[in-house]
């Protein structure tokens, strides 16, 4: 029986930062798997409404207060018959998109609302 | 001209053109993506520095591994990073222009973006095709000289290569949201065990062997598993650099990791194999 080569601390401590890392994603996977798994519930806020060339932009971000991700959400900007389509929401995430608008929102804040989802 | 001189010269356009053919090959499948187009403008440009600058090391260390003995220096690794990295640039900007993708009113950040993505893939294929033409006997890597780092090496390499062709897709967003974290832990120990398989059982060309006296297990710790982390770490760069993990939550970004870690586990698996 030869003597085995004797294992270089080196390798046990990359075999230690390896292990160490793949638990850490575990983990977080486990602790995904076994938190609730609650429905999209897509919460928009306005963020910012100023003035872009002769038009408005209105600034919105999209945050999917829900555990499940949300795909095609459709958000409306009120009055305005205006929809922007997010390809994407995974749960406990933002995203941010916007409208353009061609009169001074004036005083009163835009009312923008998620209108409907589809799972992915 | 000395007949020595030119015999050199040839030598070195055969390299050049080696190289080319490398590039090519390798960043094909990301330049005939269109994902990869729309990154071009969209992709954080000091993350993009700062994945080029961390690659270097990478392509420096191929080189100095996979090429051989005799021109082995450390300056000659880095000369044949740089040009690899040039050639790169130059066949990605060629191809480009040929899919009628960088034209006029592409502008200038946005072409710069688009093709600096494309180096990645390209200049390891060019440097592997360059490091098969030094030389011309056996490489360090066939005298078995390689080594621990030598593997880690390879590993980071067949991961990136096989995880980059498959990041920009949409796909890669679509699985990690219609999966459950089941399947995601699932799709971990497949990946893992997978990888170790590769290696060590399914036969192919060029399988290790379990190296004799040191327990299975140690030998799954010390390769395995450290290789599938690396598979996983180069994955949550490439999806980082992409902006993947923009404003999602950190179950998102384990999840996506995940989902590109299985390819990368396979290209670094294979890798071992190969290199």
């Amino acid at each position: 029986v030869t003597k085995p080569k004797e294992i270089p601390l080196y390798e046990w401590v990359a075999a230690a930062i390896g292990a160490a890392l793949l638990a850490g994603v575990l983990a977080i996977l486990v602790r995904d798997a076994v938190d609730g798994d609650e429905p999209p519930r897509i919460v928009i806020r306005v963020e910012r409404v100023a003035r872009a060339g002769d038009q408005w932009r209105v600034e919105f971000v999209a945050e999917n207060q829900g555990d499940a991700a949300a795909a095609d959400v459709v958000v409306r900007l009120e009055g305005a018959g205006a929809d922007v389509v997010l390809d994407y929401v995974p749960g406990r995430s933002r995203r941010r998109g916007g409208f353009f608008l061609h009169e001074d929102p004036g005083g009163r804040p835009p009312e923008v609302r998620a209108v409907g989802y589809v799972t992915p | 001209m000395t007949p020595r001189l030119a015999d050199d010269d040839r030598r070195f356009l055969v390299g050049l053109a080696r190289a080319f053919g490398g590039a090519v090959i390798f960043a094909l499948p990301l330049l005939m993506t269109m994902e990869m187009w729309q990154l071009g403008f969209t992709v954080d440009r000091t993350r993009l520095v700062i994945v080029v600058v961390a690659f270097f090391p990478l392509l420096v260390a191929l080189s100095r591994l996979y090429g051989f003995e005799e021109t082995a220096s450390l300056k000659g690794d880095v000369v044949d990073a740089c040009v690899a990295f040039g050639v790169s640039v130059v066949a990605g900007t060629v191809v480009l222009a040929l899919f009628g993708v960088l034209h006029g009113d592409v502008a200038s950040r946005d072409l710069a973006g688009k093709v600096a993505l494309q180096t990645l893939p390209g200049a390891l294929g060019a440097v592997l095709a360059m490091a098969q033409l030094r030389g011309g006997e056996e490489t360090r890597a066939d005298d078995g000289e390689v080594g621990y780092p030598g593997h880690l090496v390879a590993m980071a390499a067949g991961a990136l290569f096989l995880g980059l062709n498959v990041a920009p897709t949409e796909e890669i967003v679509l699985i990690a949201h219609q999966m459950s974290a089941w399947h995601a832990l699932a799709l971990a120990a497949v990946s893992l065990a997978g990888a170790h398989a590769f290696v060590y059982s399914l036969e192919f060309r060029g399988q290790v062997e379990m190296p004799e006296g040191h327990h299975p297990f140690s030998v799954f710790l010390r390769y395995s598993v450290v290789g599938y982390a690396l598979a996983l770490a180069v994955s949550a760069a490439v999806l980082w650099l992409f902006g993947r993990f923009d404003d999602v939550s950190v179950a998102t970004m384990a999840r996506q990791t995940v989902v590109l870690g299985f390819p990368a586990a396979l290209g670094a698996a294979a890798a071992r194999l190969i290199l």
